[in-house]
């Protein structure tokens, strides 16, 4: 279980900086839907799959 | 807007709502946990809604729509980053709902205060939600008022619409506790997601013909507010000090961690989180449509908060949907303040009363409760027409000092060093630097009170632990039970 919650944390934290750093360092110039807006959309959908697969193993 | 059209709206929603909020207590049970948490029965879909509308108040369409129309494309992202901070709750709901059932928890500073066996820090955890969260219901009454009197031009005065607020939110908090506020919440999300989208299409497809049309119009005008910091507004600090506290809302806010104790089993909790997060991103992004749509339509406001109200006082908008719209971010708001009421009533009854008069029986632990509801919302009603500075100071204090509590609540189930002075020390003096930073307008190195309420309370926590004895028979029980009943769910 330790290892499975590690590998999680590590996965969200770099997801979670990524969400603040590409949009300001690497996307700051892209004025373009396709830009900064594009961006944190597909961030968000991926954390909400990520949460979906980890939820998935619940049990009743 | 004629005031006959807004009262007879408004009568028609409160009316709908009762009629749910009946049908929603029908078989309620005694006691505390049945009052306050429907029983720890709640159904899969019905906690994804109240979780929904307990989340998003009038903020989403009136401050994140302004947000967007001052500093562009960053409120989405700062918004978003919040909506991802649900995979905490991937983490922690399993953890609350399973020691919630195991010791009977009827609210979260409880939790703390057993893990850690401490009365003291458990006051203090509820002591702190209420000052927090009390003018956070005031400004969302400030809201309600503001918009019926600015949509119906005066003719409905600010302290009607109060009235009205507070009286929705004690008839169904009082009616049926948590489950009436559960299945009002509901129809109120449902009403909130619905409003929303319907004035979104009327305005992107009657205002530019189309999201192509929004979108060439925006990157050719406004390429700017597609960047960050694009305008200026959302720098790297500001971004950081909204972002930050939002990114632990789960935890940090009783409202809605309390929630983590009432759904019916884990796949029901699994329900919840999925589906609010698919209500959050939908919400979400029709906000920032207001926003940006409000940005061409509308380009010389001054100030972002008036967005909706010019938005929807636009022809695009008819006056029907313009209707349904304030009912909506009327619903938005009064599903956060009964929310907020409820649980600071049970925290009170639970968390205070209890410690003070030890011979309370259940059944007067509840009358407490009870009356609370009502005092906490009269309370919020008088901060509300006071209008004093001090309210919206607090209110945005808020997110920053609700933030304090994390690291004790990280601690209660993955660090069994952790110690109740330690815990008490962090609240109290990152809750401090919250308000006082907040209140003197200081931000050292430019970093909001959030980044250093949460710097210090960490630093704290930590500190302290290793200077002052743990619990260490309590921490070993607690989480050793919560860890081998984990495994059992599978849930990590």
């Amino acid at each position: 279980m330790e290892n499975q919650i590690k590998g999680w944390v590590i996965w969200f934290v770099m997801l979670v900086l990524s969400a603040f750093t590409v949009p300001f360092l690497l996307l700051s110039n892209v004025a373009k839907v396709y830009g900064a807006f594009l961006y944190w959309g597909i961030f968000a959908l991926v954390a909400i799959i990520s949460v979906g697969i980890i939820t998935s193993k619940w049990r009743a | 807007m004629n005031p006959v059209h807004i009262y007879s709206a408004i009568i028609l929603y409160f009316l709908l709502g009762t009629v749910v909020a009946v049908y929603a207590r029908r078989g309620m049970g005694q006691g505390m946990a049945e009052f306050f948490l429907a029983n720890r029965a709640v159904n899969g879909v019905v906690a994804a809604l109240t979780y929904s509308a307990t989340t998003y108040s009038a903020f989403m369409l009136v401050g994140l729509a302004g947000f967007t129309y001052i500093g562009g494309v960053g409120a989405w992202g700062f918004e978003l980053i919040y909506l991802s901070g649900l995979v905490l709750v991937a983490f922690f709901g399993p953890r609350f709902w399973l020691a919630g059932k195991h010791y009977n928890f009827v609210t979260p500073a409880e939790m703390l205060g057993n893990r850690y066996q401490s009365q003291t820090l458990q006051v203090i955890a509820a002591i702190a939600s209420i000052i927090f969260l009390i003018p956070y219901s005031a400004v969302q009454l400030i809201g309600i008022g503001t918009l019926m009197e600015g949509m119906s031009g005066g003719a409905i005065p600010f302290v009607n619409g109060l009235i009205i607020a507070v009286l929705v939110t004690v008839v169904w908090a009082y009616m049926g506790g948590m489950r009436a506020v559960a299945w009002t919440d509901s129809l109120q999300a449902v009403i909130m997601i619905i409003a929303s989208t319907l004035s979104v299409l009327f305005i992107v497809y009657r205002g530019f013909g189309g999201f192509g049309g929004l979108i060439t119009t925006l990157e050719t005008d406004f390429p700017q507010f597609l960047t960050v910091p694009g305008p200026g507004f959302f720098n790297f600090h500001t971004f950081i000090g909204l972002s930050l506290p939002w990114f632990f809302f789960s935890l940090s806010n009783p409202q809605v961690s309390q929630r983590l104790f009432i759904p019916r089993s884990l796949t029901h909790m699994r329900t919840m989180v999925m589906g609010f997060l698919c209500f959050g991103f939908i919400y979400t992004l029709i906000s920032i449509l207001w926003g940006f749509s409000a940005r061409v339509l509308i380009p010389g406001l001054t100030v972002g908060d008036m967005a909706t109200p010019s938005l929807l006082a636009l022809d695009i908008v008819p006056n029907g949907i313009a209707l349904v719209v304030m009912v909506g971010i009327t619903a938005a708001a009064i599903s956060t303040i009964n929310s907020i009421v409820l649980t600071l009533s049970s925290m009170v009854s639970q968390d205070v009363m209890k410690h003070i008069n030890p011979n309370l029986d259940e059944k007067g632990l509840l009358s407490v409760g009870k009356g609370f509801v009502l005092v906490f919302a009269v309370a919020a009603f008088l901060f509300a027409n006071l209008k004093l500075g001090l309210i919206a100071v607090l209110s945005v204090a808020s997110s920053a000092g609700l933030l304090v509590t994390v690291p004790a609540i990280v601690g209660a189930f993955f660090w069994k060093r952790g110690t109740a002075a330690a815990a008490i020390i962090s609240i109290l003096v990152g809750g401090f630097i919250a308000l006082y930073f907040q209140f003197a307008e200081i931000r050292p190195l430019g970093w909001w009170p959030g980044v250093w309420s949460a710097i210090v309370s960490t630093v704290l926590f930590i500190v302290v632990s290793y200077l002052t004895p743990a619990p260490k028979q309590k921490a070993d029980e607690f989480i050793d039970y919560v860890n081998n009943a984990l495994k059992e769910k599978n849930a990590i």
